[in-house]
């Protein structure tokens, strides 16, 4: 497996605050990743870094073929974070759907006007997305007559309609009510057996566990333990993930 | 953190818009206070300054004889409030000098303000009001008042005498006591000097030209009798100034008017005679018999030595006419204008189509200079939140340029300063245009405040899409702005469509000018009124209707 994601030496600070103090991270295509950690720990800095949609200050990261600098010329940077973007797709933890269209319009909308597609195959495509997320019955409400969970879904079709190699999930059920979180990790779950690439930031340890390859433990900036999900949730080696699970567990 | 206090401060500015913006009506609303504040001003007994100055500095003896309890230092402001509201009652029945009004704003020859001494008036009424003051062995005192409103002044109790170029008139008759003739007036016909159309009225009103005259006055009811296409304005400067200008084809005013402001002007010239006959009075109260008895003879008497000629050969307004004063009365002369003028029945269905104009011209500038605003301000918003620093620093200007100057000073600078500049708008282009810049200053910081109202996420979202920037702003942004925007646009409409009332300024008959217009014709201030407001209504309410409908449609999307 060649690598999707790969991010080298990257720091990026707030004034005297160091959220990323050298990440390293390999992800390879068709990997499920968890990046799990104390809140502040940098886990969702680092996924804005990888989607271009925040910049830091040394190091790179390399997405596919394209490879994102620190750089002062914001349209050098806008350029790069296109090109990354076509092949990482992002869901966000408050939905970020666009409240005055439709569940289909919303889904639809970036390929019919980024990608140039024809509005009835755009709209056709859409409602199959909706349908993989469960949701065909409900395309044609708005966002605001849906139930986070299902804002949620429809937010994972929005980002696959682009049809990107990787998804990156910024802590996507942690607006949700409890009984709404199923629904939303089920999804991800079929993802991952269909092969697409998951970069998940979580603060569920028993989803990551059960459904990621891989799990990183971000703290402070830095990735002070990763290896394989279930391993390191039920053996962690570092005094730090020990620390941070029992909290989280307890 | 920075972003949040920007939007902070955005979320301010319509606000501050709105304030700035009751600023400029107050200044409109000021012409008419300004009235009210000249009664205090006069140097009299009843001039309150001086008493309520006494009581504060000095414990003065007047205070404790009225008062009978003099702890002065302590109920100083109640004293003086009391004493003031004696004195305005004192000064509206028994006061010691005549209040004369005048209006000296552009009112030469009648009433003007000194070039030499702008505090003092001077004008051959001045120096008719001076001999009747010696005559009658009264002082008069000259108070500005603006020349519409001098009737009802008159009626109010603000001025015991109303002397400034008034025609004797059917409709007047009926309301005041006019004075034995002071002047015999004719119209006069004024067109370019390098126009030779037409010799005379006739010839003027049988080619359908447009004649200029002054609002309320016997020129324009002959214009109004003879069916021409008319002009109405405020002042006398600005008749002559648009027909030099080519905006008008002649200006029909009073012999007086003409001689003053159209002669010495090498562009204009006079064309036929002086014709339609008129008087000029003073007006009294009705209940003012015995004053006006006085004044009656103190006229005659002023004709018959000559003192009159003396007066109106100063200021090159005499001729042989004038001489018909002595042997006139007063009474059978009204008798006689009263048959050269139809009287008017001002019935609804006689003004209600001249207010339905009116209000169309309202609806015209409003509709249009909002449109005109709405298109500009998007792409100044656009500019002040994202373009380069030149760009920016432009639009910011034009913000601060155009909401700092009233509306009122805009319009009369694009009307009348413009064609200095070689550029000359019609009356109603100048108004939509003037009305279309300010508020599109408006506009842009309600837009600005809007666009950034709308959450950051929708732009990473958007752009985690694969959005660029602008198809962001254009299919994300801006439709969820609208949403944010269009209460405070429907209420800038509304305002706006209430003050197209300032237009008047340059000659635009529009809803309100229609209604003083006829109002101070017919006196029917109460009647009209109510209709003129009714008409506002009728058009501001269904608007706010329509408006609530559409952001109720709009509102829909809300997430």
């Amino acid at each position: 497996m060649s690598a999707l994601i790969d991010v080298g030496g990257v720091r990026k600070r707030f004034g005297e605050h160091e959220v990323l103090a050298g990440i390293d991270l390999v992800v390879p295509e068709g990997e499920t990743i968890a990046l799990i950690g104390p809140s502040g720990g940098g886990k969702s800095t680092l996924l804005r870094c990888i989607n271009g949609l925040a910049n830091f200050d040394q190091g790179r990261i390399q997405v596919g073929a394209c490879t994102l600098h620190p750089t002062r010329d914001p349209r050098e940077s806008r350029a790069a974070a296109r090109d990354a973007r076509k092949l990482v797709g992002m869901v966000f933890q408050d939905f970020q759907l666009f409240p005055h269209m439709t569940a289909l319009e919303n889904v639809a909308e970036a390929p019919i006007h980024v990608r140039g597609l024809p509005r009835r195959e755009a709209h056709e495509r859409a409602r199959a997305l909706l349908a993989r997320v469960g949701l065909e019955a409900r395309a044609d409400a708005l966002p605001r007559e849906l139930s986070g969970g299902q804002k949620q879904r429809v937010a994972i079709a929005r980002a696959l309609a682009m049809e990107p190699k990787a998804l990156l999930c910024d802590e996507i059920t942690s607006a949700l009510d409890p009984e709404l979180k199923g629904e939303v990790l089920s999804v991800i779950e079929k993802l991952r057996a269909e092969g697409m690439t998951l970069v998940l930031v979580t603060h569920e340890i028993g989803f990551a566990r059960r459904a990621a390859d891989r799990a990183a433990v971000l703290a402070d900036g830095a990735i002070v333990e990763s290896g394989p999900a279930r391993e390191l949730i039920d053996r962690p080696q570092t005094e730090r993930t020990r620390r941070f699970l029992e909290r989280v567990m307890a | 953190m920075p972003a949040m206090v920007a939007r902070f401060r955005l979320a301010f500015r319509p606000f501050a818009a709105t304030a700035s913006r009751r600023a400029v009506s107050g200044q409109v609303e000021g012409r008419t206070s300004k009235v009210q504040e000249a009664g205090p001003k006069r140097p009299a007994p009843f001039d309150l300054r001086p008493l309520t100055f006494d009581l504060r500095s000095r414990s003065s003896e007047r205070v404790s004889a009225e008062k009978g309890e003099s702890r002065v230092g302590a109920n100083a402001r109640l004293v003086a409030c009391v004493i003031f509201a004696l004195g305005l009652l004192v000064s509206s029945t028994a006061s010691a000098r005549l209040r004369w009004g005048a209006d000296a704003e552009g009112g030469a020859p009648y009433v003007l303000r000194d070039p030499k001494a702008p505090d003092k008036v001077i004008g051959f009424e001045v120096d008719l009001a001076e001999a009747l003051s010696r005559e009658v062995g009264e002082p008069i005192d000259f108070v500005q008042y603006e020349f519409g409103s001098l009737l009802p002044g008159l009626e109010r109790g603000d001025l015991d005498l109303a002397m400034n170029g008034l025609e004797i008139t059917p409709d007047r008759v009926q309301r005041v006591r006019f004075s034995r003739p002071y002047y015999v007036y004719r119209l006069q016909l004024v067109v370019r000097a390098d126009d030779a159309r037409f010799a005379g009225f006739d010839a003027c009103a049988a080619a359908k030209c447009v004649v200029g005259t002054l609002g309320d006055t016997a020129a324009e009811r002959l214009l109004d009798a003879r069916g021409v296409a008319k002009r109405v304005y405020d002042g006398q400067a600005e008749p002559y100034r648009d027909l030099g200008l080519s905006r008008l084809d002649a200006v029909l005013l009073d012999v007086p008017v003409a001689t003053y402001w159209a002669r010495p002007d090498p562009k204009l010239r006079f064309v036929g005679e002086p014709f339609a006959r008129g008087l000029y009075a003073i007006a009294f109260r009705k209940d003012r018999e015995a004053l006006a008895v006085r004044f009656d003879g103190a006229i005659e008497r002023l004709a018959a030595r000559g003192e009159l000629e003396r007066i109106y050969k100063k200021w090159s307004l005499w001729y042989d006419e004038q001489r018909s004063l002595g042997a006139l009365g007063a009474a059978d002369e009204s008798a006689r204008t009263w048959g050269e003028e139809s009287a008017r029945a001002w019935t609804p269905a006689r003004y209600l189509p001249l207010l339905l104009q009116g209000a169309l011209t309202t609806i015209l500038i409003a509709v249009v200079s909002m449109v005109l605003a709405v298109l500009l301000g998007l792409p100044i918003a656009v500019a002040r939140m994202w373009g380069p620093w030149p760009v920016r620093w432009l639009a910011t200007a034009y913000v601060e340029l155009f909401r700092g100057v009233p509306v009122l000073l805009l319009i009369f600078f694009l009307y009348y300063g413009l064609p200095t500049l070689g550029v000359k708008l019609s009356a109603i282009s100048a108004a939509i245009l003037g009305f279309g810049l300010n508020y599109a200053a408006y506009e842009a910081e309600i837009y600005r405040a809007g666009i950034a109202s709308i959450p950051v996420g929708q732009w990473e979202a958007a752009a985690s899409l694969g959005m660029g920037r602008r198809l962001t702003f254009r299919r994300v942004i801006l439709p969820q702005a609208f949403r944010v925007v269009l209460p405070p646009m429907t209420n800038d409409f509304v305002a706006l469509f209430k003050d197209t009332s300032l237009v008047s300024v340059i000659a635009v008959v529009e809803l309100t000018k229609q209604y003083q217009i006829l109002a101070k014709s017919s006196m029917k201030y109460l009647e009209m009124g109510a209709v003129t407001a009714a008409l506002y209504l009728l058009i501001a309410v269904p608007l706010g209707a329509w408006s609530r409908r559409l952001e109720a449609r709009a509102s829909k999307g809300a997430g």
